[in-house]
C-alpha cells in the first residue's frame, strides 16, 4: 500500500501528520455492508471476497478451488469464479467545488480546508482496502472517478482534489442524482460541502439515497466568519457565486444573523439526522492536523 | 428692506435679511452626504440569510435617517426664521382702502424720561418707524398738545419732528378733536396716536368711523413727579407750593437763585415753604433741589417790578375786640405785599377822601358805609377802582342789603360759623336753622349778580364747594365780595393759606396788571406791552405786533425763562411752564383708554424698531419660532440617540 510518501501520492492536501493521528487513534467507522463488521476482519475466503462477481474461462494456472463444478456439469466447460475482494466500504466521496467554498477569513479557505478532508479520506478509505469513487461538484457533476481501490485510482483522485479550483453555483441535486445513477452497489456517500445554498434539495436527495440502503455522511464545511458578520459598520456583502448584493450595517444585523445563521446549521443537522443521514459539521482552523481528525473520529469513522 | 417688499401672504419678517442665511438649513444633508461611509465591499459565501434581514434593517436606517435630516433642516429653519422676526398677518380686520394719520404727543409731560430717553425721542422714533414702514403710503404726520398741527407727509413729516424743539405746552382735550378730523377726512382709515396717554389730554370718547382704525401706542410708565406749583411773591419772601406725587408728606429743599449766585436756600416738608428773598433781587429763579422732577420742573421763575407801594385805604366799621377787627388782618397780609399799603380808617369821611387818589380800597364792614359813600363808591368803581368788601360780623341782612343795594343789586346773605365742640356748624342769623349745603348754594354769583355774564365773575371757593366770594366787573372797575367777615368771628378766613394770595393777586390784577405789562406769564402767553417797548430772549428778539388800546402783543411765549423788556418800558418778565395737570406724570390704565377710543387696539411700546414691525406685520411668531425649535432639537436627540443605539 503506497504510504503518503509515494512519489504518486504527493499532495499538499494530503498531511502525514494528520494520517499519523488518525492512525494513533482507534475509529470504528461506519457500518455500511450486510452483516459484517466493516473493516473488522479479513475474509474468511483466503484472498478471496466472500461475494461472487463473476465467471471467466480457466487458464493454466488458476486455482482450480474456484473451478464451477455447476457451470461444467451444463456445459462441460471449465470456468472459475470471480470473487469481489472483501471490502467493508463502497465510499464515494462527492467535494463541493462551488465559489461559495472559496471563501477564507483566515489563511485557509473552507475549499481547502474541505479538499483536506477529501484527501484524508480518499487516502484511509483506499489504504484499508476499501473502493472509493471521488466525484467534484458544483452545479453539475464536474469530475468523476469510479469506485476503485488501486493506488492508482487514489494517486489520480488526489491529484484531481489538488488540482481542481471552486468554481461555479452550488446545485448539488441534480450532481447526486447522476451520482446515485452510477452507483450500483450499497455506498457511503460522503458530501463535503458548506451545504448554503439549496440545502432542502439535497436533503430530499439525501433521503432518497438513504431509502435505497445507501449510507449517507454529510461533512459541512463553515467558516467561522460565516457565524458572524464582520465588525465595522457598512458592509456591501457580494455572494461568491451569484454577485448578488446586501447592503447593511454589522452593527444592527449582527445578533439577528448569529441567531438566523445558528437556526440554518441547526436545522440541517436536524433534517439530516431525521433522515438517517450522518452529520458532522467542521468549522475552518488554522490548525486542521487537530481539528480534522477529531472531526473525523467524532463523525464516527472508522479506519482499522 | 421694508416690511412690504418681503413678505409671504400672511408671514412677514422683521429682520427678512437673515433669511439670506437659509440655505444654512442644507448642512445637515450636505454633511450627511459628505461624511457618508462607503461601504466595504465584504465577498460572502451566500447572502441568502443576509437578505432576509438586511432589508428590513435598511429600510428602518433610512427612514430613521431621513426622519433626522428632516428634523435637523426643518429646526435650522426655525431658528432662521427666530432670528428673521416672522410675523403673521392673520384673522385680522380687512382695513378699507385709505390713507393713514400719525399723532404724536407733544405736550410737557412727554419730556419724561422714562428708560434711556425722554419720551419725545420714544414718540419720534415710533412716528419714525411708521413713516418707514408704510413709505408708500406717506402718511401725515401730527403733533398735539393745544390743538393738533399738521407737520408734513413721510419723511417730511419726520424731519420736522426731529426739528421741534422738546415740548413745553400743556394739552387739552384731544379727543373730541381727533373725532372731528376722522369725520372730516374720511380718506384716513388708520390712525396712529403716539402718547403717554396722560389723563390731561383725553377725555370724553373718540367717534371713529366704523371702517377705520385706531392704534394707541402707549409710551412710558406711571411715574413720580416733584415740581413747584406754584409761587407767591411777596415783598421779602416767596411763598413756593411744591407738588408731590404721590400725596404725602415729603421733604424737599428749596434755593433762590439770581443768575449764577444762590440767595438763599431753606429745607422744607409739607404742602408750601417760604424761602427769604431780598427785594433787591427783583428777578431770579427758585428751585426745588430733589431730583425726579421734569427738568423745567425744578425751576420757577420770577420778576418783581420796583414800584412804590400804592396806599390801600381799609374802612374800619363798627368798632370793638380787636379780634373783631377784621382790618387787623387785612393789614398784616397786605405788609407783606411790595405793592400796597394798607391804611386803616375808621371815619368814612377820611376815608371817601382818600378814594380820590386810591386805586383800590377795603370795606371791612358795610354798616360804616352811609348813602353819600355809597354813591361815592360807586362812581369810584365805575372809573376803575377796586372794592374788596366783608360783612361785619354784625350785620344783620337788611342791614347788609340796605346799605349796599344801590351797589349790588339782589340780595347778599351773610352767614356766621361758630365752632361747637363736635364740629363746626354754619348759623344763618335770618333762618335760625343750621345751616346745609343746600343753603350755602345760595351764595352764588348768580344770585348775587343776575344780571352779569358769569365769565366776569371770580370765585373763591371752600373746601366743599362752598362759595366764599365772588365779584364782578363794575364799570371800568370791580367789586369782589366776601360772604365772611375779614375777623376770626366767625370762620378762620384770614389765616386760611389760600386767602392772602387771593387777596393780593386780586388787588395786583386789577390795580396793575389791567394797566400795566404783567411781570409773570405762563409759556404759550402772549405779553402786552406798552407802546414803544421790545422783548427779547436770550438775546432773540420777540416778534411783536400792534394788539388792542394801542398796546403791543407778543408772539406766543414758547420757553421759560427770564425775557427782557427794553425801549419805552423795562425790566424782567418771568415766564413758567405751566403748572398743574401736566406736570402730573400719572397715565391712564389700559381700559381707560379703550374707554376714550373704543374698538381701538392698543399697544404698549419699549422698544420702537421691533414693536412698531410687529404692530403692522401681525401676531409675532418669534416665540412661537423658538419654541418648534427647541422641540426639534429634544426630538432630533432622542431619535439619534436611537439611531445610534438601536
Amino acid at each position: 500500500m503506497p504510504t503518503t510518501s509515494s512519489p504518486k501520492l504527493k499532495s499538499k492536501f494530503l498531511r502525514p501528520e494528520i494520517i499519523a493521528k488518525i492512525s494513533r487513534m482507534n475509529f470504528a467507522g461506519r457500518k455500511i455492508s450486510e452483516g459484517t463488521v466493516a473493516g473488522s476482519h479479513s475474509s474468511p475466503f483466503k484472498g478471496c471476497s466472500s461475494e461472487f462477481s463473476s465467471f471467466r474461462p480457466y487458464v493454466q494456472g488458476d486455482d482450480t478451488r474456484h473451478l464451477d463444478w455447476k457451470v461444467y456439469a451444463r456445459c462441460e466447460r471449465f470456468y472459475v469464479r470471480q470473487f469481489e475482494q472483501e471490502t467493508n466500504m463502497r465510499s464515494c466521496l462527492v467535494l463541493d467545488r462551488s465559489e461559495s467554498m472559496n471563501f477564507a477569513s483566515g489563511a485557509m479557505s473552507k475549499y481547502d480546508y474541505a479538499r483536506i478532508i477529501a484527501s484524508t479520506l480518499a487516502y484511509l478509505i483506499t489504504k484499508r482496502g476499501d473502493s472509493m469513487a471521488f466525484s467534484a461538484v458544483s452545479s453539475g457533476l464536474d469530475e468523476y472517478f469510479p469506485p476503485s481501490r488501486s493506488a492508482g485510482n487514489l494517486a489520480n483522485v488526489l491529484n484531481a482534489i489538488a488540482s481542481i479550483e471552486p468554481s461555479g453555483s452550488t446545485s448539488l441535486a441534480p450532481a447526486m442524482d447522476i451520482i446515485g445513477a452510477k452507483i450500483k452497489r450499497k455506498t457511503l456517500i460522503i458530501l463535503i460541502s458548506d451545504m448554503l445554498t439549496g440545502s432542502e434539495e439535497i436533503i430530499r436527495s439525501i433521503r432518497t439515497f438513504i431509502k435505497q440502503k445507501h449510507n449517507f455522511m454529510v461533512l459541512q464545511v463553515i467558516d467561522p466568519a460565516e457565524r458572524e458578520l464582520p465588525e465595522g459598520g457598512k458592509f456591501t456583502f457580494v455572494d461568491s457565486e451569484t454577485r448578488e448584493r446586501v447592503t447593511i450595517n454589522s452593527r444592527r444585523s449582527a445578533d439577528s444573523y448569529r441567531r438566523q445563521f445558528g437556526d440554518f446549521v441547526s436545522g440541517i443537522e436536524n433534517s439530516l439526522k431525521n433522515c438517517g443521514c450522518g452529520y458532522f459539521r467542521f468549522s475552518v482552523s488554522p490548525h486542521p492536523e487537530d481539528e480534522i481528525p477529531e472531526g473525523l473520529f467524532k463523525a464516527g469513522f472508522s479506519f482499522i | 428692506m421694508s416690511f412690504a417688499a418681503f413678505a409671504f401672504g400672511g408671514l412677514r419678517f422683521l429682520r427678512p435679511g437673515f433669511l439670506y442665511f437659509l440655505p444654512l438649513a442644507l448642512l445637515p444633508a450636505l454633511i450627511h452626504l459628505l461624511s457618508r461611509k462607503k461601504a466595504v465591499i465584504y465577498i460572502f459565501p451566500s447572502v441568502r440569510l443576509l437578505k432576509k434581514d438586511a432589508l428590513s434593517r435598511t429600510t428602518d436606517f433610512n427612514l430613521l435617517s431621513i426622519l433626522l435630516l428632516i428634523i435637523r433642516m426643518l429646526a435650522l429653519s426655525l431658528l432662521v426664521f427666530y432670528f428673521a422676526g416672522p410675523s403673521f398677518v392673520f384673522g385680522k380686520k380687512e382695513l378699507a382702502a385709505g390713507g393713514t394719520a400719525v399723532f404724536a404727543d407733544y405736550s410737557y409731560s412727554m419730556n419724561r424720561v422714562s428708560g434711556a430717553s425722554p419720551l419725545w425721542e420714544d414718540a419720534r422714533a415710533v412716528a419714525g418707524e411708521l413713516v418707514r414702514a408704510l413709505a408708500e403710503e406717506k402718511p401725515s404726520v401730527f403733533v398735539f398738545n393745544n390743538g393738533f398741527s399738521f407737520q408734513g407727509r413721510g419723511e417730511e413729516g419726520i424731519k420736522a419732528l426731529a426739528e421741534k424743539r422738546n415740548p413745553t405746552a400743556a394739552s387739552v382735550n384731544f379727543t373730541e378733536g381727533l373725532s372731528k378730523f376722522l369725520e372730516q377726512n374720511t380718506d384716513i382709515k388708520r390712525v396712529f396716536v403716539i402718547s403717554d396717554f396722560a389723563p390731561s389730554s383725553f377725555a370724553g370718547e373718540v367717534v371713529a368711523p366704523a371702517d377705520a382704525q385706531v392704534l394707541c401706542l402707549s409710551l412710558g410708565d406711571k411715574a413720580v413727579n416733584y415740581f413747584i406749583r406754584s409761587c407767591s411773591i411777596y415783598d421779602r419772601h416767596i411763598t413756593v407750593f411744591p407738588m408731590l406725587l404721590p400725596v404725602g408728606r415729603a421733604e424737599y429743599s428749596i434755593s433762590a437763585k439770581s443768575g449764577a449766585e444762590r440767595i438763599n436756600a431753606i429745607a422744607a416738608s409739607g404742602q408750601s415753604a417760604a424761602i427769604t428773598v431780598p427785594e433787591e433781587y427783583s428777578s431770579g429763579r427758585i428751585e426745588i433741589d430733589n431730583a425726579d422732577a421734569l427738568p423745567e420742573d425744578n425751576v420757577f421763575f420770577y420778576s418783581r417790578p420796583d414800584r412804590e407801594k400804592t396806599p390801600l385805604p381799609v374802612l374800619r366799621g363798627g368798632g370793638g375786640m380787636l379780634d373783631r377787627d377784621g382790618t387787623y388782618y387785612i393789614r398784616k397780609i397786605v405788609e407783606q405785599s411790595s405793592l400796597f399799603s394798607a391804611e386803616v380808617l375808621s371815619e368814612p369821611f377820611v376815608f371817601g377822601e382818600k378814594l380820590t387818589s386810591a386805586r383800590a380800597a377795603v370795606i371791612s364792614n358795610p354798616a360804616s358805609v352811609s348813602s353819600s359813600l355809597a354813591a361815592q363808591l360807586r362812581g369810584w368803581v365805575a372809573k376803575g377802582g377796586l372794592l374788596i368788601m366783608f360783612p361785619g360780623g354784625d350785620t344783620i341782612v337788611d342791614d347788609m342789603n340796605r346799605d349796599i343795594s344801590d351797589l349790588l343789586p339782589g340780595r347778599m346773605y351773610p352767614v356766621k360759623e361758630q365752632s361747637l365742640a363736635g364740629g363746626a356748624v354754619l348759623e344763618i342769623p335770618w333762618a335760625g336753622d343750621e345751616f346745609s349745603g343746600e343753603h350755602y348754594a345760595k351764595l352764588s354769583v348768580s344770585k348775587f349778580f343776575p344780571l352779569r355774564a358769569r365769565e366776569d365773575a371770580l370765585e373763591l371757593i371752600k373746601s366743599g364747594g362752598e362759595t366764599l366770594a365772588a365779584a364782578v366787573r363794575f364799570g371800568d372797575g370791580a367789586v369782589i365780595l366776601f360772604a365772611l367777615p375779614a375777623d376770626m368771628s366767625f370762620s378762620n378766613l384770614p389765616v386760611v393759606a389760600g386767602f392772602p394770595p387771593f387777596f393780593l393777586k386780586s388787588l395786583e390784577y386789577f390795580v396793575y396788571e389791567r394797566k400795566e405789562f404783567r411781570r409773570n406769564y405762563s409759556v404759550g402767553d402772549r405779553v402786552s406791552l406798552p407802546a414803544g417797548a421790545s422783548l427779547s430772549f436770550e438775546g432773540r428778539e420777540i416778534e411783536i405786533r400792534p394788539g388792542p388800546d394801542a398796546a403791543l402783543l407778543s408772539a406766543p411765549l414758547e420757553e421759560p425763562g427770564l425775557y427782557e423788556v427794553s425801549g419805552s418800558a423795562d425790566g424782567k418778565i418771568a415766564v413758567n411752564l405751566v403748572r398743574g395737570a401736566e406736570n402730573d406724570l400719572s397715565v391712564m390704565s389700559p381700559s381707560e383708554i379703550k374707554r376714550i377710543f373704543p374698538g381701538s387696539a392698543l399697544f404698549k411700546i419699549r422698544n420702537p424698531e421691533a414693536e412698531v414691525a410687529h404692530i403692522l406685520r401681525g401676531k409675532n411668531m418669534s416665540a412661537a419660532a423658538l419654541l418648534l425649535f427647541i422641540m426639534l432639537l429634544c426630538t432630533e436627540t432622542a431619535l439619534a440617540y436611537k439611531l445610534n443605539h438601536s
